[in-house]
């Protein structure tokens, strides 16, 4: 026990924000036991401290948040005797609720997941571990343990930073783009008084079409001899060939991989306008506020949940699925100017049978997607805006 | 009880029995989709009708590319089929695989089925052939490329539709009027690595790597970066100023700018006349490949391209039994002949392109005989009997990006050829480590 802890002084703040209102009086514990709390006229109420002298958050007890509820009810005063036999359920410190009692239970319902994650991500994860350490001909009839050489390679090799800059780039563009189109799209939409349900089943309908499909549409649209964009393009005097400007296969690959992202952003977007309470946009109308200083002060802070969650997921997409759209659009080309880290594993796993190096970059790929998603978690929890 | 022994005694029997007067199934993994694959399928049917011992099967497991990473992870699984297609940039992975493969000579030995190597066509058999002269993979599809040019496009700029150019000056000096008629391109090309690095070396007698372009061993080096091959890069850069090359794409992608009469000339694999009757609303012809006249020497002959099949080892005896008749099947003149006119694919014998010429096959349709005269033009030399690199996926993919950055003004042609020898061979290297 810390010193100068134990004492009921130190209980969280809307304890304390109470004692004022009522002049409560706390008595100090006795070590470990009980605090006892009385005032004037009310009854005697036990509190459960646990080791830390702070009730209910040491290990194992209900968060303080908890605590707080019969506060607010109470107004000020101490819950009436009514109340007492539900404070009386709270669990001790390590003691689990009813309905966790049960030893096999829990394992049971965490089994399948368990076994999903097992089957799916740890073993593949360790075969890869396994893979990246040794030098392999492609029928495995013999191998040779390499130690850290296939990781070496990779990184020794200038084109793997070159895939690494693209894949941020391209995952950075789509994210910021269907996210952005998305909002442009769903703001007006949640003001539309008639036919929004409509205007969203449409807009919805590229996200039920396979990338691999999307990707081959693009490819149709972008065609530089037959395709209506070009043609267009050229009136305009801008002439299009994506086969060999880098940067007009980037465009190719990103607008198609945009136009698949925007049904799903959209799809959040909504919801998430749906729930912000029209009385804080009524408020900020009343205080003055335009059409755009709403969007910036009020919708876009009520978002910031669902726009941190689709920047994860769009990162997700762009990072491991935008293998199919590249596969049918550029071939990761011209040079490799659209070859993303996934799509250059897939080569050199699968048209090169190079399992080890193959290997030793999916698994770089896992640590440049996990750093990145850290941040995002990070940032997300900072705004407590994490859902 | 001992009427119920000698019952299930019967019936095991009978099963046993059963199973021995059923035909042998013989797997054949391969990547030929649409008519291609309706063609297999009619030629195992023919197989299959003509004997009761044997039943082949093929089954089709899409690309090229999908079909041998199927057919190495059932082998590594312990499940695979008997025969399996690999297209030719495969083959020095099969090869590399001696555990895994069982030669087609040596089946052919064993099974005791008839088998003359110089029956074939040596253009053909040379890439599937070991430095000892032995056959090891069965050459199935084969296909070289030709220059296809767009006869109208010829008659409306004055340009003699019969008299197709023959050097690349005389496609310089061609494609100028062309382009002054108003074709928006006169030439593009499709597969760039297999055209102009890979034929354009046997093409010119000069070798493209090191131990004969790898038949003769897998310590190979790229040889790609001399004079000629940078001569051969930088015309091709400049003609894009001018419009008399475009660039339409890695694989065959450029075939839809001949097709729709945006580029009147196309260099593609041989294999592609059939696509080129059924879309191109023009009259074209086909002619061999261009070469630079001032080369000693060239025009040597093609080299090929397409795929071949490969025995599996591990297999039962009977089996392989099956696999060596249906390969003798596949070798008949009438089988050849046939596989050869309805596809456009090369004859692999000399008796079947003999039985087509006196069918009269070549005269009803002109052009089609250009790709057999190219890869027979003169007896093959160690530099245009093939090649044969490891990891060829991967060198092809560095060839065409590195072109693709000559090609968009990012590079010099002497960057580019470095670039690809330097890349190529850090991948035979990798290559040759697995190998061993």
């Amino acid at each position: 026990m810390r010193p100068g802890s134990g004492t009921a002084l130190e209980a969280p703040r809307s304890l304390r924000g109470r004692e004022k209102a009522d002049g409560a009086v706390l008595l100090p514990p006795a070590p470990d036991g009980p605090g006892l709390r009385t005032g004037p006229g009310t009854p005697l109420r036990p509190v459960r401290v646990n080791e830390s002298g702070v009730p209910g958050s040491g290990r194992g007890g209900r968060p303080v948040g908890a605590w707080d509820t019969p506060d607010l009810r109470g107004r000020g005063a101490v819950p009436s005797p009514a109340v007492k036999p539900r404070a009386a359920r709270i669990p001790a410190a390590g003691e689990l609720p009813p309905a966790f009692r049960h030893r096999i239970l829990p394992v049971l319902l965490v089994l399948p997941q368990t076994a999903v994650l097992f089957v799916f991500f740890l073993y593949p994860a360790a075969v890869a571990l396994l893979q990246s350490l040794f030098v392999q001909d492609a029928f495995g009839l013999s191998q040779e343990f390499a130690g850290l050489e296939n990781f070496a390679r990779v990184l020794g090799n200038p084109d793997w930073y070159g895939s690494l800059v693209t894949t941020l780039v391209f995952a950075a563009t789509v994210t910021g783009l269907g996210i952005l189109l998305a909002l442009a799209i769903a703001w007006p939409l949640v003001q539309l008084r008639k036919g929004q349900q409509w205007y969203r089943r449409i807009l919805v309908l590229p996200y039920g079409i396979a990338p691999a499909v999307s990707g081959v549409l693009w490819l149709f649209l972008f065609n530089p001899a037959a395709g209506l964009l070009p043609a267009f393009l050229r009136t305009l005097g801008i002439p299009w060939n994506h086969l060999l400007d880098p940067d007009h296969a980037m465009i190719l690959v990103v607008a198609a991989s945009v136009w698949k992202q925007v049904p799903y952003n959209l799809l959040f977007l909504l919801m998430g306008l749906a729930s912000i309470p029209p009385s804080l946009l009524e408020a900020a109308s009343v205080d003055g506020a335009g059409s755009f200083l709403r969007l910036r002060k009020v919708v876009l802070p009520c978002l910031a949940s669902t726009l941190s969650y689709l920047v994860t997921m769009g990162m997700a997409f762009a990072f491991f699925d935008s293998f199919a759209i590249i596969h049918q659009t550029t071939h990761g080309g011209p040079g490799t100017s659209t070859t993303t880290l996934a799509y250059q594993l897939w080569k050199d796993g699968f048209q090169g049978m190079d399992q080890g190096g193959s290997a030793a970059q999916s698994l770089l790929l896992i640590a440049v997607a996990g750093i990145l998603a850290w941040f995002q978690f990070r940032k997300g929890n900072d705004q407590g805006a994490w859902l | 009880m001992k009427r119920h022994i000698a019952w299930m005694a019967g019936l095991v029997l009978s099963v046993a029995l059963g199973a021995q007067t059923a035909p042998v199934e013989v797997s054949f993994w391969h990547a030929m989709g649409g008519k291609l694959g309706e063609k297999v399928q009619a030629m195992a049917d023919q197989f299959n009708a003509g004997q009761n011992r044997f039943k082949v099967v093929p089954v089709y497991k899409g690309s090229y590319a999908e079909t041998m990473t199927a057919g190495i992870a059932a082998f590594r699984a312990g499940t695979a089929p008997a025969i399996m297609q690999v297209f030719e940039v495969g083959t020095a992975t099969m090869m590399g695989a001696g555990g895994a493969i069982k030669p087609v000579y040596q089946l052919m030995e064993e099974n005791k089925v008839a088998f003359d190597p110089a029956a074939y066509l040596p253009a053909v058999t040379g890439y599937y052939t070991d430095s000892k002269g032995k056959m090891l993979s069965f050459p199935f599809n084969s296909s070289t490329p030709v220059l296809y040019y767009n006869k109208d496009a010829f008659r409306k700029t004055g340009l003699d539709p019969e008299k197709p150019p023959r050097t690349w000056k005389e496609m310089e000096a061609c494609g100028r009027k062309l382009v002054a008629a108003g074709y928006k391109a006169a030439y593009t090309s499709t597969w760039m690595s297999w055209i102009h690095l890979e034929n354009f070396s046997a093409w010119h007698d000069v070798p493209s790597g090191t131990l004969g372009n790898g038949i003769d061993g897998i310590r190979t080096e790229l040889q790609l970066d001399t004079p000629l091959h940078r001569r051969h890069l930088a015309m091709l850069n400049d003609w894009q100023k001018d419009n008399l090359f475009v660039y339409g794409g890695r694989t065959s992608q450029a075939g839809a700018l001949f097709a729709n009469g945006d580029a009147a000339m196309i260099t593609d694999s041989s294999a592609g006349y059939a696509s080129y009757k059924a879309n191109a609303k023009f009259d074209f012809g086909v002619t061999m490949m261009p070469y630079h006249d001032d080369v000693k020497g060239a025009p040597r002959n093609s080299i090929i391209g397409g795929a071949s099949l490969w025995v599996f080892q591990k297999q039962k005896p009977e089996v392989y039994r099956g696999v060596a008749e249906f390969f003798a099947f596949l070798s008949r003149p009438e089988i050849q002949a046939d596989w050869h006119q309805s596809t456009g694919y090369l004859p692999i014998t000399t008796a079947a392109f003999d039985l087509t010429r006196s069918q009269g096959f070549y005269d009803k349709m002109p052009g089609t005989d250009v790709a057999i005269r190219e890869i027979t033009l003169n007896k093959p030399t160690v530099n245009s009997r093939g090649v044969r690199y490891g990891n060829m996926v991967q060198i092809r993919d560095i060839v065409d990006g590195e072109l693709e950055a000559l090609f968009a003004g990012k590079q010099t042609p002497e960057q580019a050829l470095k670039a690809i020898v330097d890349k190529g061979n850090q991948e035979l290297r990798k290559f040759e480590r697995t190998a061993r």
